[in-house]
């Protein structure tokens, strides 16, 4: 499709961008159109600058964001720094990472109004817009219901709705897919294919997962070290060296669920072993989670699949023996993992979750090694992981991909028998995956036990023995 | 693991609720005895025991101010027992109880109201509205607060930090609780009011609310409830003071 005929929606012109804190910009010399109708890809390695050329695009920088804005952003033509961020919000709206975290109320409908509302628009108008959205989306059915009780995906197409009440012709996403499973991904592209069809609305989507997004979009834009590299067609990811070369994530095939890869088998020895456990989160809670047999051996790698909401975490939360069963035993070298000590517990099996905010504890990377564990590994472990540069910088201010990589070190210096991997990559570009594949290999190689709940066919493909698929 | 709110209270307004919830921690100053003071300290208790958000953290905080308070119970008793009474041990004790009072009705509150009729109240009472975007955020926050701190002390507890370390390593244990706690506390607020702003809160029109809010007939009953509550504990407190001092 061509737009080169219409009037750009949104337009940069040599943007460069730098935080406050920070030496080097963090965007430099960014020109960029955006035309109605058209579906572009944001892509680029972590700390490109994509999350920051959205907000920038979005007007929150330096207004909410403060830092040092150079160059010219316009929004239909006018100067997107005259315009308040209220007034922005009639044409222009940002979905951010966590669907959650942008959340204002407590309920889907009450949600869904909350922007017409502070736009003062009358209450039939309101009602219509409110369903208008939640039909767009298909979130009808979820209008009356309180948000925590919704899945991730169903959180996505809220976040989506509450942001489609107002209107806009643009919609900016920031890594919209990174918490979702790739049911609720291919919905997800489906949505925006059909939202932009709509009301010829421009959509920007900052992705590192490209494979699904290119399929639909018209242009891909690559991004790295805050500079423009690439500006164009999306075929061009058919070349894998390209990938290679900007550091992108490689397409991996959906698994084989009939293959010998998915063989139930049980290990002579295992290290870790269940047998019909069943768990339940209080007794008001619906959540109810069951389970038949799992083995694990030395040395193995166990996937563990399932849509969003299954039960994953909070399986690897059971292994872990963070939550006690309710019913069944889970035995970890012949222990009932929840009943081992803490201390020592600690140190034979480790979990590293998805949100890597709730693991940093300490004021610098090396510190967050050397916390529990021996200076010379936790050196070892920030060349293995590329992070010796950082070793100085406060853990929270890394890139997610950056954290990722810190936590996973971090659960590593304890040379645990048990390692549990919740979302490894949700946040890493392809160079970092597969960096961290070299290093579980070798940890694979020493014995350690893996077990990694991902939607990452890469990372899936490349470590895993057996996968175990767990159903709603 | 949920703190949102276990139960949407409609039919009293918010405006009542706040008014409600001042003149109750008021009342509070006007109680000398502590007996008295644990008495009407039940009051918010029952509510909570009523409302029983679920959560493990919350569990832990029941622990931690059941513990809090028992001490002070004893407090108290030992101020009692000491010849002459020890004033400052009662005064520290009564000061105690109605801490857990505001804080008691203040979190009954947050678990009651909704954040649109909380704004909405707020509008209706005329303030300025930088205080009415801090004071939604705040309501919005506070149960997401405690579920990040019941994360962050169960993935410090995976790194073998656990009570025991706590006691013989509470700065170095605290710190490492308290650092993420807070930068999570930032993020997730920088990110609401960034949201809320794209979405067009602060706009300067008036802002509308599909849900009406009026004073009706509940909202004075409540408020005349509370009034006699208070003035029935008055009586007491001055009856129980009378017959055995503080």
């Amino acid at each position: 499709m061509s737009f080169i005929n219409h009037q750009p929606l949104l337009s940069a012109h040599n943007v460069s961008f730098s935080y406050p804190a920070s030496k080097n910009p963090v965007l430099t010399d960014i020109s960029l159109d955006l035309y109605p109708g058209e579906i572009l890809i944001l892509a680029g390695p972590s700390g490109s600058g994509k999350s920051s050329l959205l907000y920038a695009l979005s007007g929150l920088v330096p207004r909410s964001i403060p830092g040092t804005i150079r160059g010219t952003i316009s929004l239909a033509g006018k100067d997107l720094s005259s315009i308040p961020n209220w007034e922005i919000s009639k044409t222009l709206s940002l979905v951010l990472q966590e669907p959650e975290d942008q959340f204002f109320t407590m309920q889907v409908e009450d949600e869904l109004a909350f922007g017409p509302e502070n736009h003062g628009l009358q209450d039939q108008k309101i009602i219509k817009r409110t369903y208008q959205a939640a039909q767009s989306t298909g979130a009808e059915s979820l209008i009356s219901r309180p948000l925590h009780t919704l899945s991730e995906g169903q959180k996505q197409r809220v976040a989506i709705a509450a942001n489609l009440t107002l209107k806009p012709k643009i919609l900016l996403f920031d890594e919209p897919t990174s918490n979702l499973d790739e049911h609720s991904t291919a919905r997800f592209y489906e949505l925006i294919k059909a939202l932009s069809r709509e009301e010829n609305r421009a959509i920007i989507l900052c992705e590192h997962r490209l494979h699904g997004p290119c399929q639909y979009a018209d242009r891909l834009v690559i991004l790295q070290d805050g500079r423009l590299q690439y500006d164009g067609s999306p075929q061009i990811l058919q070349n894998s060296s390209i990938l290679k070369k900007w550091g992108l994530r490689e397409e991996t095939q959906a698994l084989d669920f009939g293959s010998h890869f998915w063989e139930d088998r049980i290990p002579p020895a295992p290290i870790l072993s269940l047998d019909h456990i069943s768990f339940r989160f209080g007794r008001k809670e619906n959540f109810f989670f069951t389970m038949g047999n799992f083995s694990a051996e030395k040395g193995e790698v166990i996937a563990l699949f399932g849509e969003n909401g299954v039960g994953k975490t909070t399986f690897l939360r059971l292994l872990a023996g963070l939550l006690t069963p309710t019913e069944g035993k889970i035995l970890l070298q012949g222990e009932q993992v929840h009943r081992i000590p803490k201390k020592r517990r600690s140190r034979i099996v480790r979990l590293v979750l998805q949100n890597t905010d709730h693991q940093l504890f300490m004021p610098t990377v090396l510190s967050e090694l050397t916390f529990c564990g021996d200076h010379q590994k936790a050196l070892q472990l920030l060349d293995q992981f590329n992070l010796t540069s950082l070793e100085n910088r406060h853990p929270h201010s890394l890139s997610v991909g950056e954290k990722q990589r810190l936590t996973i070190a971090a659960a590593l210096i304890y040379d645990p028998r048990v390692l549990l991997l919740d979302e490894p990559t949700s946040g890493m570009d392809g160079a970092n995956i597969n960096r961290l594949i070299q290093v579980l290999k070798e940890y694979k190689k020493q014995g350690m036990t893996i077990v990694i709940a991902s939607h990452d066919m890469t990372l899936i493909r490349a470590m895993c023995n057996r996968g175990i698929k767990i159903k709603a | 693991m949920q703190f949102e709110q276990t139960a949407n209270c409609t039919i009293i307004d918010p405006r009542a609720k706040m008014a409600g919830l001042i003149l109750f921690c008021l009342l509070s100053f006007f109680l000398h005895t502590v007996p008295v003071l644990l008495a009407y300290l039940s009051i918010p208790i029952i509510f909570l025991i009523f409302l029983k958000p679920s959560g493990r953290f919350f569990t832990k905080m029941e622990i931690g101010a059941g513990l809090f308070l028992s001490a002070c119970i004893l407090l108290y008793f030992w101020a009692r027992a000491q010849c002459p009474i020890h004033l400052d041990g009662i005064a520290s004790a009564r000061a105690i109880v109605r801490v857990f009072i505001f804080t008691g009705s203040g979190l009954i509150f947050m678990l009651t109201t909704s954040s649109s009729r909380f704004i909405l109240g707020l509008e209706k009472l005329h303030l300025p509205p930088p205080l009415i975007f801090v004071l939604a955020i705040a309501i919005r926050f506070f149960p997401h607060l405690l579920q990040e701190m019941e994360l962050i002390s169960n993935n410090l507890q995976g790194r073998g930090i656990g009570f025991y370390q706590w006691l013989r390593h509470p700065v170095y244990s605290g710190r490492a609780f308290i650092f993420p706690v807070v930068i999570r506390a930032i993020k997730k607020a920088d990110t609401l009011a960034m949201a809320a702003t794209m979405r067009g809160f602060g706009a300067p029109i008036p802002r509308t609310c599909r849900q009406k809010l009026t004073i009706s007939t509940p909202d004075y009953l409540f408020l005349i409830s509370l009034l006699i509550i208070g003035l029935i504990f008055f009586y007491c407190d001055r009856y129980a003071y009378l017959k055995w001092g503080m």
